[in-house]
């Protein structure tokens, strides 16, 4: 793959050590009621190696954001209106992906990205046994044989933990459990042993067990590989368990940012603090304690309130909050948050 | 279906072989083919109809062993004779052989309505595809189906015959713009259901390129709907074919196709009927299957689709 010349904005200010640094990025989609901003200026970075989640209920933006790494965003309504997505590939050069045309696309997708979906029922071509499936990306990217390609399927169905695997190569999908669909999901996705994988819900449409088998793969294989891993989720629980770094969207923005641990332990923006009070925990519902819940829904992409976008879900909500947009202010050095309250809060 | 493997394979071998096993058959005689075949036979009728369907193809290619008369030549003395012994189907009125005209004629429609496929089929996925998937020429190409369709077929054929000529090759042309529509919807219709399915974003998300994503990953979805509207079409085609033939704008009344003979044989109805029943049996029963067989095809392909889908 050949480097295009580096803007501006481009190598020389993407840190080293970062595989992905996404700045002020704004995905909008017109529709018939006017045009919706499913994204509004959301910034993150994922270093080498390194997992960020990004959590967030449905309509926050979160898949929107995945899609628009990809740029798998359906022009002509959707289309990436601002921002710029810095891209380290495995050859250290830096492309930006929002500007990047199609063709250098195609051979940065499935490649040096890869991408799972939450899907894993339809996620899979219903006419091609997997085996073939896995063997086409590399055939795309890495130009083997049909030979070679196929040695190398077998090997990812290996990898992922598929038992039989020689013989589960030329098994349909529809012959096929959910979970090891995924595992081939997987397999497909990493088979060209890309620098970033994107995992957008993996875990959503599998009962618990599998789901811990599937985190519990996806670990094991980017301590092997190195692979960073951008992690869309909905799923504290799953958060917990996967990520090195949490980011938390509400409403097309990112609302606080740090490491798992500080923000599951001192969350500050009281969103978070909602999300957390709102998840059963072993051992801390006492007496049939009701789970608290976040009064409201996410407003919609279209006339969002001004401020805050979450200040009249909101507990601790004062008239300044909805006067002016909050800016992220830094807690620590690995915390943000996007509060003008967050000192206050108790 | 020629992208999937053949079935039959021997299921034994793949128990519990270890290693690289040289493409070891779909396990436990899965594969979709088998899995088709079994739900198409189920119904008893089906089955009926796809042995009759056999039957018809095997007599026509096995004509020159089934009657030892050659169905071009002439016999006076012979003329209009009565099924009997000598001549099974009788002769007509020049003293040729019925049978051997029938199977003859066999041989012509089932090639006019196996042409008609190809082209329609051909022109009518590459139609559908594109709609399907470049939306600026949807617009033009439905307006272009939908007046197609606005004309029956009869009517429709009649007016390309009479545009181009009488002549085997011009009759699998007409038929075959005169179906292209169906095909063509119905591919579109596929295609607009199948490019929201997560898969083919998946295959753009693998780096796909978009004609690979429609001939490699959309394409061999659309099977099942062609292959059921080709069974369709085989039957409409014949019938009309019969039918042009019959009005006397079809194939050139000289070639034995099967409406040529009723055509033919309607003057002398009073005295020998059999001139215009054996090939009227024949459509009949061509048809008939065809139209069995293509439900059958129908029932036993849709519900697979939906679970998969």
């Amino acid at each position: 793959m050949n480097a295009i010349p580096d803007r501006a904005a481009g190598a020389e200010a993407m840190p080293p050590g970062l595989t992905l640094d996404v700045r002020d990025l704004h995905t909008r989609f017109a529709t018939d009621d006017g045009v919706a901003r499913a994204v509004e200026g959301v910034s993150f970075r994922v270093g080498r190696g390194e997992t960020l989640a990004v959590v967030g209920e449905s309509g926050s933006g979160k898949s929107v954001t995945s899609l628009s790494v990809m740029r798998l965003i359906a022009a002509p309504a959707g289309r990436i209106a601002a921002g710029t997505i810095l891209f380290r590939g495995r050859d250290g050069a830096v492309h930006d992906l929002a500007a990047a045309g199609e063709r250098l696309m195609r051979g940065i997708r499935g490649n040096e990205i890869g991408m799972i979906f939450q899907e894993p029922m339809t996620s899979l071509n219903p006419v091609y046994p997997v085996g073939e499936q896995i063997a086409e990306v590399l055939r795309l990217h890495r130009g083997l044989d049909r030979h070679a390609a196929r040695a190398g399927a077998l090997e990812m169905l290996e990898m992922v933990g598929i038992p039989a695997a020689a013989r589960r190569l030329d098994e349909y999908p529809h012959q096929m459990s959910g979970g090891m669909r995924q595992r081939v999901m997987i397999a497909i996705a990493l088979a060209c042993r890309p620098t970033l994988l994107i995992a957008d819900e993996p875990t959503t449409a599998l009962d618990v067990t599998i789901q811990a088998q599937i985190l519990d793969l996806m670990r094991q294989l980017q301590a092997g590989t190195g692979t960073s891993i951008l992690f869309i989720t909905h799923n504290l629980g799953v958060v917990a368990e996967i990520a090195h770094r949490v980011a938390v969207m509400y409403a097309g923005r990112i609302v606080e940012e740090g490491d798992v641990r500080t923000l599951f332990k001192a969350p500050r923006h009281p969103y978070t603090r909602g999300l957390l009070a709102s998840m059963p925990r072993l051992g801390q519902a006492h007496g049939g304690a009701r789970l608290e819940a976040i009064p409201g829904n996410v407003p919609g992409p279209f006339g969002r309130p001004a401020g805050c976008t979450f200040a009249p879900r909101c507990a601790y909500a004062e008239p300044a909050c909805t006067a002016g947009e909050p800016v992220l202010e830094t807690v620590t050095a690995t915390h943000a948050v996007r509060c003008r309250r967050w000192r206050d809060l108790p | 279906m020629a992208s999937l493997p053949a079935a039959g394979a021997p299921p034994a071998a793949t128990g519990s072989a270890p290693g690289p096993a040289p493409r070891p058959a779909a396990p436990r005689g899965r594969s979709p083919l088998a899995l088709l075949l079994r739900r198409l036979f189920r119904r008893r009728m089906v089955l009926v109809a796809a042995v009759l369907l056999a039957a018809i193809v095997a007599c026509a290619v096995a004509a020159p062993w089934i009657t030892p008369y050659d169905p071009m030549k002439m016999a006076i003395l012979n003329r209009l004779q009565a099924p009997g012994a000598a001549h099974w189907f009788g002769t007509d009125e020049f003293g040729r052989d019925v049978l051997a005209r029938v199977l003859l004629g066999a041989q012509l429609s089932l090639l006019v309505g196996a042409l008609v496929v190809v082209v329609a089929t051909v022109l009518g996925t590459a139609i559908g595809l594109l709609g399907g998937y470049v939306r600026r020429l949807d617009g033009l190409f439905m307006r272009f189906t939908d007046a197609l369709m606005a004309f029956p077929d009869i009517l429709l054929a009649i007016a390309f015959m009479a545009a181009l000529g009488p002549s085997l090759f011009n009759v699998v042309l007409a038929l075959g713009i005169v179906y292209t529509p169906r095909v063509a919807r119905v591919v579109r219709a596929a295609v607009l259901v199948l490019r929201e399915l997560p898969f083919v974003e998946a295959a753009t998300a693998l780096g796909a390129s978009t004609p690979r994503i429609v001939l490699v990953h959309v394409l061999p979805n659309l099977l099942s709907p062609i292959i059921v509207q080709a069974t369709f079409i085989f039957a409409y085609a014949i019938l009309t074919e019969a039918a042009l033939s019959f009005l006397g704008v079809g194939v050139p009344p000289t070639t034995p196709t099967w409406g040529n003979m009723i055509a033919g044989a309607q003057q002398y109805v009073r005295q020998a009927d059999w001139l215009m029943l054996f090939p009227g049996i024949a459509i009949v029963l061509t048809v008939l299957s065809l139209q069995v067989v293509g439900d059958g095809l129908r029932d036993a392909l849709d519900p697979r689709l939906q679970k998969v889908t």
